[in-house]
């Protein structure tokens, strides 16, 4: 059992806290008193097959596996585009359940077998990927049929309609209406609340991934409701959900798992020479060092059966071994950013991507510890820096939208209609592995909704037009940082800091 | 529609962040005293045991290439044994006398393979290749499988690992030819992991070898359909069948070809 998570508050005898912000691995002094968030400790990772086993046969809320797959004729099973979690699993344990899933389906005879990756708007897995991802076995045995897709959200004549809601027609791919058993694999990483992600985001119609996303879909969050509510009533799912815990890195980065207090004369030179080489290399060396990163991570538990049932489950499982609860709320969080992973092709990350992934996904999960009109501060230089073929949207996004204005209900109305239906955009899309046009504006309406919470975000060691182009502000250090923001929350605030 | 950017807001001119050596140097030296112990904070949780990631890569052995100068030797499906570690028994198909010397050099090392005490060896902690056909076989088929792979793992609480050899059949006479234009290649598959210790003996040494024969069928055929194969019963891959049946299973109704496009298809398609 490992320990768990815990909030630590700063004293004399606290180590400078390791912080990072694109590839500057910094160790960072923080004033007497403030609290630093811990996760619970790693384990290594865990073979998955006795659990899932187990979990088979003691489905929640359905029949087991095995009875279902004995009246299946057409089979589909769906996993995630592979963008959680973050870093990316050294041992896929998709792999292992699609694997054993197989073999069961094969025992039952079910001749007609599918794979779909449900990518929603995200850039699509290359050939690479999926044998990263699936092994080489399953791929060899379901690619050249065809029978291994990535889910395309604007091809129509692989799109079939479900059902509407409230006028709206939701549409999905049509394999998984011709499917008489449908099984959604789904990695738990996080304490997000059972909205059927996977499903609504990644084997959906772009209009519906709009409908529930778009800054008009934000409003009304009884759309999601709805349209997850449709899926998971009028196909026919089974849910297999993996319950991980916090990454454990091998050397040389064993020392990102570890409490600074705890390291040994390894992990303190593992950390000169990693921050030394990032600070040093070329772009393209940076950026490779950085796309390889991967950690391990235990599997906690594996729940199956019904989707609302096992989704629900899996996050209170991983709510009870890796949440960390604070007293007081703060007036200043601070987050560092690194690793965006499949948000950006470019793993250090694009202004965009580190907005969303410093609002979105850090500042977002921690709302309730922070109070409202606080200030949130976050480590990335921001550095203007897209991919011309994945992020070729999202380019064009920042130098041509966001310089013309940040508001999102103006972005939505004038500027989003013309961007998603770029026949450039969209080309690039569904043959080059690119995102969808729409993905940036769904994350510039997320960073948005975030921000609404604080009332200045900063940015240290931040490019500053870049910053204020975002509409945030920008420090050359931390106390800089905290100078700009006693304008808000005083010269005493309490401060936070997520590590 | 335009937004005014502050005109004092101006770009980051600086290729890169200033960090030096001395700087980080004297960080170590003063906040953490070279890596003497240190007292923990106050409010800060005892230290833990240290664990350390067991799930290891096996990979393919790195002295393939230094061995096997001669003939090419290919290696799949290691990825379906990812993060296993040993021991392990390892049963394979036999061709030639070469066998053992090939899939010694080849397998991963993580599982240190034994030479022929096996007894010894998983006492000690060593994996073990048994060939559970007991001599080469005359005509290349699969033969009889004997019990003893499921016997030691039965006896060890081990795992059995599948493994097809093929094209070291005749390999030492092929050798002794001169003027080849291109060197023989050996290719080895290795199938997932096989629990047989609740088995009854006889039935697991058939699922063994019926592991095996899905390995020897995936040159032909995919994994799937060689799965499938094996748990319908229709044919015995693995077994002398005429070519044509063997064809035919394999084949599928000829489709009108895709239509030409001047965009060259880099993603493996969408539904």
């Amino acid at each position: 059992m490992p320990r768990p998570g815990f909030v630590l508050e700063v004293d004399e005898q606290t180590p400078p806290i390791l912080t990072i912000g694109g590839t500057d691995v910094r160790l960072a002094p923080y004033g007497l008193g403030t609290t630093v968030i811990y996760p619970a400790d790693a384990d290594p990772s865990s073979d998955p097959i006795t659990l899932l086993a187990s979990a088979l046969d003691a489905p929640l809320d359905s029949e087991s596996l095995r009875e279902r797959l004995a009246n299946c004729q057409a089979l589909t099973i769906v996993f995630g585009d592979g963008s959680l979690p973050n870093p990316p699993m050294k041992f896929d344990v998709r792999k292992d359940i699609i694997e054993h899933v197989l073999e069961l389906a094969a025992q039952a005879g079910v001749d007609d077998v599918a794979l779909v990756g449900a990518t929603g708007l995200h850039r699509s897995l290359t050939e690479v990927e999926f044998v990263r991802l699936l092994g080489d076995r399953v791929v060899r045995s379901f690619a050249p049929d065809g029978l291994l897709r990535n889910h395309d959200v604007d091809d129509e004549a692989a799109l079939g309609s479900l059902g509407s809601v409230e006028g709206h027609e939701v549409k999905v791919n049509q394999r998984l209406l011709d499917s008489d058993l449908i099984i959604n694999i789904v990695v738990r990483c996080g304490a997000e609340p059972a909205r059927q992600r996977q499903l609504v985001n990644g084997i959906t119609d772009a209009a519906t991934i709009d409908y529930v996303n778009g800054w008009a879909g934000r409003a009304a969050p009884q759309r999601w409701a709805d349209v997850a509510d449709l899926l998971t009533s009028k196909l026919p799912i089974f849910s297999i959900e993996a319950v991980l815990g916090e990454p454990l890195y091998d050397p040389p980065l064993r020392f990102l798992s570890r409490r600074e207090w705890e390291w040994n004369l390894a992990d303190q030179l593992s950390w000169l020479g990693v921050r030394q080489v990032l600070a040093r290399a070329p772009k393209q060396a940076a950026n490779r060092l950085f796309g390889g990163v991967r950690a391990n991570y235990a599997v906690l538990d594996v729940i199956t059966g019904a989707p609302g049932a096992a989704e629900e489950e899996a996050r209170q499982v991983w709510v009870a071994a890796n949440a960390v609860s604070t007293a007081v709320p703060s007036d200043v969080l601070v987050t560092s950013v690194w690793g965006t992973g499949r948000d950006s092709a470019d793993p250090i990350g694009s202004p965009i991507a580190a907005a969303h992934f410093a609002l979105a996904r850090q500042a977002a999960t921690q709302l309730a510890n922070v109070r409202e009109g606080g200030v949130l501060l976050a480590y990335h230089p921001l550095l203007n820096r897209f991919s011309n073929r994945y992020d070729s949207a999202a380019a064009d996004f920042f130098t041509d939208v966001l310089t013309r204005t940040t508001d999102p209900a103006e972005i939505a109305a004038k500027l989003q209609p013309s961007y998603a239906a770029d026949p450039w955009y969209l080309e690039l899309y569904r043959t080059r592995n690119s995102f969808h046009p729409l993905h940036v504006f769904h994350q510039w309406y997320a960073i948005c909704a975030a921000q609404r919470h604080f009332t200045d975000v900063i940015w240290i060691g931040a490019d500053r037009r870049n910053a204020a182009v975002l509409g945030h502000r920008a420090a050359s250090t931390f106390a800089d940082a905290m100078e700009i923001a006693a304008a808000t929350v005083g010269t005493q605030p309490r401060v936070q800091v997520l590590r | 529609m335009s937004r005014e950017i502050p005109a004092w807001a101006l770009p980051d001119s600086r290729r890169r962040r200033a960090v030096n050596w001395a700087t980080d140097l004297g960080t170590l030296a003063r906040r953490f005293r070279w890596g003497r112990p240190r007292q923990r904070p106050a409010n800060a949780p005892a230290p833990a045991k240290r664990v350390r990631s067991d799930r290891r890569t096996a990979s393919v052995n790195p002295y393939l290439w230094l061995v096997h100068h001669r003939y090419v030797v290919q290696v799949s499906g290691v990825d379906a044994v990812t993060g296993l570690v040993g021991p392990v028994v390892v049963a394979s198909n036999h061709q030639s006398l070469m066998d053992r010397s090939i899939l010694r050099s080849a397998l991963p090392l993580a599982w240190r393979l034994a030479g022929r005490d096996v007894d010894g060896a998983l006492a000690a902690g060593r994996s073990v290749l048994v060939f559970p056909e007991g001599e080469p076989s005359p005509t290349g088929a699969l033969g009889r499988f004997s019990a003893r792979p499921a016997e030691l793992a039965a006896q060890h609480n081990l795992p059995v690992i599948p493994v097809a050899i093929t094209g070291t059949f005749n390999l030492a006479a092929l050798l002794r030819l001169r003027g080849l234009r291109s060197r023989p290649v050996v290719r080895i598959r290795v199938g997932s992991p096989l629990y047989p210790r609740s088995q009854p003996l006889a039935q697991a040494a058939d699922s063994i070898r019926a592991a095996v024969a899905d390995l020897l069928a995936e040159d032909s055929e995919s994994w799937w359909d060689a799965k499938r194969r094996a748990y319908a019963r229709a044919t015995q891959p693995g077994e002398e069948i005429s070519t044509w049946r063997r064809t035919w299973h394999q084949s599928t109704a000829p489709t009108r070809p895709a239509k030409a496009s001047i965009w060259r298809s880099v993603s493996p398609g969408r539904h």
